[in-house]
């Protein structure tokens, strides 16, 4: 059976119904207690004087007396239960539901899962970082001799050899340097920029700094 | 702050629980009003099974229509509205039922069934007990017509007043009064035999 709209009278228009007379309005106010003292005194009085028609009055208070005195009906104590039941069937149990599986969140497992898809997609589609190079750098990258490059980026910073301690062979020279202690910050910075480059060690010495700087050959 | 604003704060904190499809909120609900709502479906059914029946599917379709609520009248009386629906629902289902099975009763000469208050017919010695009565009174109930059985049980049986009664029903309020009026002399027509008039005193009326 469809459940009804509680809101739409099932039956639609109710047909006209004939309008009370002033005596059977008086009436079911007498009955319903809605009559002032005055009001009720002369209606009673009027059934007083009448005694069909307070014989009537008389045994229609006494049914509603019965209506009125009739026991309420208990629900059934299990009524919650079937109730609870049926919605929780109907709401496919997100409602009144018992097992984990009705109460797992699915919305929040979808959603987690949604936004960590998109974080994934993001960091690996996103386009590389540019990397500012400044125009000796490029020189640097392109000139396919990188060790004489780089000696001559040095060069810019003071007097460098080729350290007689560094590793002999491999791709890395080492050479080694003293740099005025207010330049340092500076070949440090331009050191960061050369993936070719790289700042092995840096010593006080007075008022410079030894540095050790290995080179790609 | 005066105890009726209380009771409007509390009120409307839970019926906004209630949207909120809280279970504790729900549960409370019926608690409340499951006696009162079995009560008169019971009084408009008269039939037991039908009415835990109708009774559940009263607190399903609250529960699942708890948003269309505006708070034009109290929660009772939109419970109320919703309860009074179903049952004119059922007792439509249930009637179409009884005619096709009497139908087919009919094709096999069974005599008409008498009228259900015939089961109370007195005895000069008899001594109604209440329960006899109940179910005399219940009786004379299920032979009003349908209309006039809600009005009746909403006022006289339920304590409604007619303002809600109207609203209950989606009736005018005359037309409300006059079903009434009609609904309690059918009543008293079928039960003035088991009826003492001289019964009547000061604490009846």
């Amino acid at each position: 059976m469809s459940t009804p709209d509680p809101d739409r009278d099932p039956s639609g228009a109710p047909p006209p119904e004939p309008e009370l007379s002033a005596d059977d309005e008086r009436m079911n106010a007498w009955l319903d207690r809605q009559l002032g003292p005055g009001d009720a005194q002369r209606f009673e009085q009027e059934l007083a004087d009448d005694p069909a028609r307070g014989k009537d009055a008389r045994t229609l208070a006494q049914v509603l007396a019965q209506l009125r005195t009739l026991p309420t009906e208990q629900a059934p104590r299990d009524l919650l239960d079937d109730v609870q039941s049926d919605i929780r069937s109907r709401s496919r149990g997100r409602y009144f539901g018992y097992h984990w599986k009705y109460r797992f969140p699915y919305e929040a497992l979808l959603t987690a899962l949604f936004l960590i898809i998109a974080v994934v997609v993001y960091v690996v589609a996103r386009p590389a970082q540019v990397l500012l190079i400044p125009i000796e750098a490029k020189t640097f990258l392109v000139s396919g001799s990188d060790l004489g490059v780089g000696a001559r980026i040095l060069s810019d910073y003071g007097s460098f050899v080729r350290d007689p301690e560094g590793p002999v062979g491999g791709p890395w020279v080492q050479l080694i340097g003293d740099v005025a202690g207010n330049r340092i910050e500076a070949l440090r910075t331009e050191l960061s920029l050369y993936p070719s480059m790289r700042l092995d060690s840096e010593e006080v010495v007075g008022a410079a700094v030894r540095v050790r700087v290995a080179i790609k050959r | 702050m005066s105890a009726s604003d209380d009771d409007k704060v509390l009120e409307a904190r839970f019926i906004a629980a209630l949207k909120a499809r809280d279970e504790r909120a729900f549960n409370a609900l019926v608690a409340r009003f499951q006696d009162r709502v079995y009560n008169l479906i019971r009084r408009l059914l008269g039939n037991p099974e039908e009415a835990r029946d109708v009774t559940q599917e009263v607190f399903v379709s609250v529960f699942e229509k708890v948003d269309s609520y505006r708070g034009d009248s109290s929660i009772a009386t939109w419970i109320y509205r919703i309860a009074t629906n179903h049952a004119k629902n059922r007792i439509k289902y249930l009637s179409r039922r009884k005619d096709r099975q009497k139908e087919s009763l009919e094709a096999m000469l069974v005599p008409p069934t008498s009228s259900r208050l015939s089961a109370f017919v007195p005895r000069p010695d008899q001594v109604y007990t209440r329960e006899t009565v109940s179910r005399l009174v219940d009786a004379a109930l299920g032979e009003l017509d349908e209309e006039q059985r809600i009005v009746v049980v909403l006022r006289d049986v339920e304590g409604q007043s007619y303002e809600d009664i109207a609203v209950i029903t989606g009736l005018q309020l005359g037309t409300v009064k006059s079903r009434l009026h009609r609904g309690r002399q059918r009543l008293k027509e079928a039960l003035a035999p088991f009826i003492d008039p001289r019964d009547f005193g000061e604490d009846e009326q």
